[in-house]
């Protein structure tokens, strides 16, 4: 289903497992650059659609550091960003 | 031998696997490596932006502890994990990991992830540790991330090869060998130290669906036990190989399960009606005191519902309708309160699946299932390999520098193989760190495997003539292939040689009559374990048999031998350990009590390298002082 969710042409349309899934339902995604939108068929005959978002900032602009404050510090427990990305004022341990 | 380019890559940390705890140590290793001056270089078997377990989506994030705003402590998910695993865990390595994921969650809502929340800006809760999430493109926004600070530090990403095995210079790991599953390419990785983290394992058990449904699973069909097989290749000890994991879920297309139990407080019943959390609570006395802790433990959820379905009591259902109807009733003086309501409940059931599992969302719509007007069948899956959730199948890995634990011998998250890192599904003993938890173990691992080549980092010493060797090995396949296809009508049919999917039927055969599979209803015993041993021993010996035609089949065999290591790892520890102790997920009916005198340890694995003999070892469990 992952194909088909990327695909840029909208080009795939899927069935269910033929070996247990009944016949005449489908599930057709439509994607944005921030939400998906589902066209959902029933063997019925019946339709629903459902968009939800997918993303909060662009395509490709994930800032592996997430704007929070670093260190250099290779010997202490705190990861690149911590405590800041805690929201703690230290790194939390046990004596 | 299969004329393939050999293509030699030099790197200083080698990143095996593309996942959440991939991503977590590039991510987090590449911000060390550029000040340092090192390379980082991580290998998918898929292509990053949709590879491992989290490919499809989810639609929460389970671990989240919320430290900052006084919710919970790390010291509570160490209770909530020694609970549910029936006092077997690593509290090192859960402190470790809880004390850090809520930093990788405020990362990833900075990346781009849509978190639930409230009106008061809060972060709105599926359940105590559970965040509610727009999860569709999860993994593509954690990939992305790790894909800007690998370019950011000039390391590089090889998608699309399969790495098989370790390469080793005595007891250090100093790099990796694979192919590409695309071109006649033999890839040989030197590193100064490796990071495994290529998830866990499934189709080791036969699948309830056989058919076109085969690769249906509720765990990735792609994870093949790749993380198992490297670490116990390479000499290091193994810890937990004997707890599987069972998820209790929709049948048959594998939907989740939490929102509706935790988000939609909704009933699981068995046919006859009864809630069989409510009618069998007297058997969570036979299991105190995991049995009578909360929230109870998963394995035995899993085992009351079985009790129902072994005495023929099913089919066993969610009570979806009622859950519904229960929420919107609030506002029944409300019509269009109500409506509202409704409307935002049934956008939600559906999001749950079509975030993560469309084939539930299909499966629902083929068989004209409304959820807010009938109920819906559950049944226990088959057996899994994922110790980042409710299993704990993994490396032994060394615990974290600061705390006074008494597993250490080196460097945060590295195995007994010198060099070697583990983490995700890779690492033992630490469940229920899930998506979020396993990138926060997969950036300590980052972080620490940086620090070892800082201070002990040397050249790698590959012996290149055993790499020949190896090649020779993983690409024979195809010239079994080439050698004797043409000897029958049907070149699936050869007396000369085993397809791989042949040679999966007959490994899921195994594990599912001898091992405690679904067809033996989870239950096994010493005498069932032992004749799978013999079983498969003589599937181990007929894998030098296995036939490729094709880049795809190759990838195919290296799966399936991966799979096998897990199948005798398993096997093995499961036989060792004489009791049952996690009923719901498997039934020593030999042992069927729990016995805390003898075994309230860690059943730890080791092969040698040498000599391929197995040693099994108790191992104490501590506790964290104070909790």
């Amino acid at each position: 289903m992952c194909c088909v969710k990327i695909c840029p042409q909208q080009a795939m349309d899927v069935r269910g497992y033929a070996d247990f899934i009944p016949m005449g339902a489908s599930a057709t995604p439509l994607r944005g650059s921030e939400d998906i939108m589902w066209t959902v068929k029933f063997r019925d005959g019946s339709i629903k659609r459902f968009k939800f978002p997918t993303r909060t900032t662009p395509e490709g602009a994930a800032d592996p550091l997430g704007g929070f404050g670093t260190h250099d510090d290779l010997n202490s427990q705190a990861l690149a960003t911590e405590p800041a990305s805690l929201g703690l004022k230290e790194v939390p341990t046990k004596k | 031998m299969a004329n393939w380019e050999t293509v030699v890559v030099n790197t200083d940390l080698l990143i095996c696997g593309g996942g959440f705890s991939a991503c977590g140590a590039a991510t987090e290793a590449s911000y060390w490596a550029k000040k340092k001056g090192l390379k980082v270089t991580l290998v998918d078997k898929a292509a990053l932006d949709r590879s491992g377990a989290v490919a499809m989506g989810l639609s929460a994030i389970n671990q989240y502890v919320g430290i900052k705003d006084g919710e919970n402590t790390a010291e509570d998910y160490i209770r909530y994990v020694r609970g549910d695993l029936m006092g077997i865990s690593r509290e090192d390595l859960v402190y470790n990991i809880a004390r850090h994921v809520d930093s990788t969650v405020h990362l990833f809502e900075k990346w781009g992830l849509k978190i639930w929340k409230d009106e008061a800006g809060k972060y709105v809760h599926e359940g105590r540790w559970q965040l509610m999430i727009n999860g569709e493109s999860y993994k593509v926004i954690i990939a992305e991330a790790a894909k800007n600070a690998i370019a950011a530090a000039g390391g590089e990403i090889f998608e699309r090869v399969f790495i098989v095995d370790p390469l080793m210079d005595g007891n250090k790991c100093v790099g990796a060998v694979g192919f590409s599953t695309r071109e006649n390419k033999f890839y040989v990785f030197k590193a100064k130290a490796v990071i495994a983290t290529m998830g866990g394992a499934v189709h080791v058990f036969r699948p309830r669906s056989v058919g076109e449904g085969f690769g249906r699973s509720w765990y990735p069909p792609f994870n093949s036990g790749s993380s198992a097989y490297f670490t116990i290749k390479a000499g290091a000890e193994m810890t937990c190989q004997e707890v599987r994991f069972i998820p209790v879920r929709f049948k048959d297309a594998y939907g989740p399960v939490g929102a509706w139990f935790l988000l939609f407080k909704s009933r699981a019943v068995s046919a006859t009606g009864g809630d069989y959390m409510v009618v069998r609570k007297a058997e969570l006395e036979n299991w105190k005191p995991y049995g009578l802790v909360k929230p109870i433990p998963a394995n035995l959820r899993n085992y009351l519902g079985m009790l129902d379905t072994e005495l023929g009591l099913g089919p066993l259902y969610m009570e979806t309708d009622e859950a519904i109807k229960n929420i919107a009733a609030q506002y029944k003086d409300d019509p269009k309160a109500f409506k509202k309501k409704m409307k935002e409940l049934e956008s939600e059931a559906w999001e749950d699946f079509l975030d993560m599992t469309i084939s539930q969302a299909i499966l629902w719509a083929a068989q004209n299932v409304k959820p807010e007007e009938k109920h819906s069948e559950i049944a226990a899956c088959e057996p899994y390999f994922i110790g980042s959730h409710s299993g704990a199948s993994g490396a032994w890995v060394s615990g974290p520098e600061d705390l006074p634990t008494p597993y250490k011998w080196g460097y945060t998250n590295m195995t007994t193989a010198e060099g070697l890192f583990a983490a995700g599904d890779g690492s033992g003993a630490s469940s229920h760190k899930f998506s979020s938890g396993s990138h926060a173990e997969g950036r300590i691992a980052g972080k620490s495997a940086i620090k070892y080549i800082v201070e002990k980092g040397k050249e790698p010493n590959v012996d290149m003539a055993e790499v020949e060797k190896l090649k020779a090995k993983i690409l024979l396949p195809l010239d079994l292939w080439d050698k004797h296809n043409k000897e029958t009508t049907d070149p699936e049919v050869n007396t000369n040689y085993i397809i791989p999917r042949q040679f999966l039927h007959r490994l899921q055969k195994i594990m599912d009559e001898y091992a405690g599979g679904v067809i033996s209803g989870f239950k096994t015993s010493k005498s069932l374990c032992e004749r799978g041993l013999e079983l498969m021993a003589l599937l181990k010996e007929d894998s030098a048999k296995l036939a490729a035609r094709d880049h795809h089949e190759l990838m195919r065999v290296w799966e399936n031998n991966q799979r096998v290591y897990q199948a005798e790892a398993h096997i093995r520890s499961i036989l060792f350990r004489e009791e049952t102790r996690w009923p719901g997920y498997y039934f020593r009916a030999d042992k069927p009590k729990m016995d805390d005198a003898s075994w309230k340890c860690f059943v730890n694995c080791q092969l040698d390298r040498k000599t391929g003999e197995w040693k099994m070892m108790k191992k104490d469990i501590w506790t964290m002082p104070g909790v």
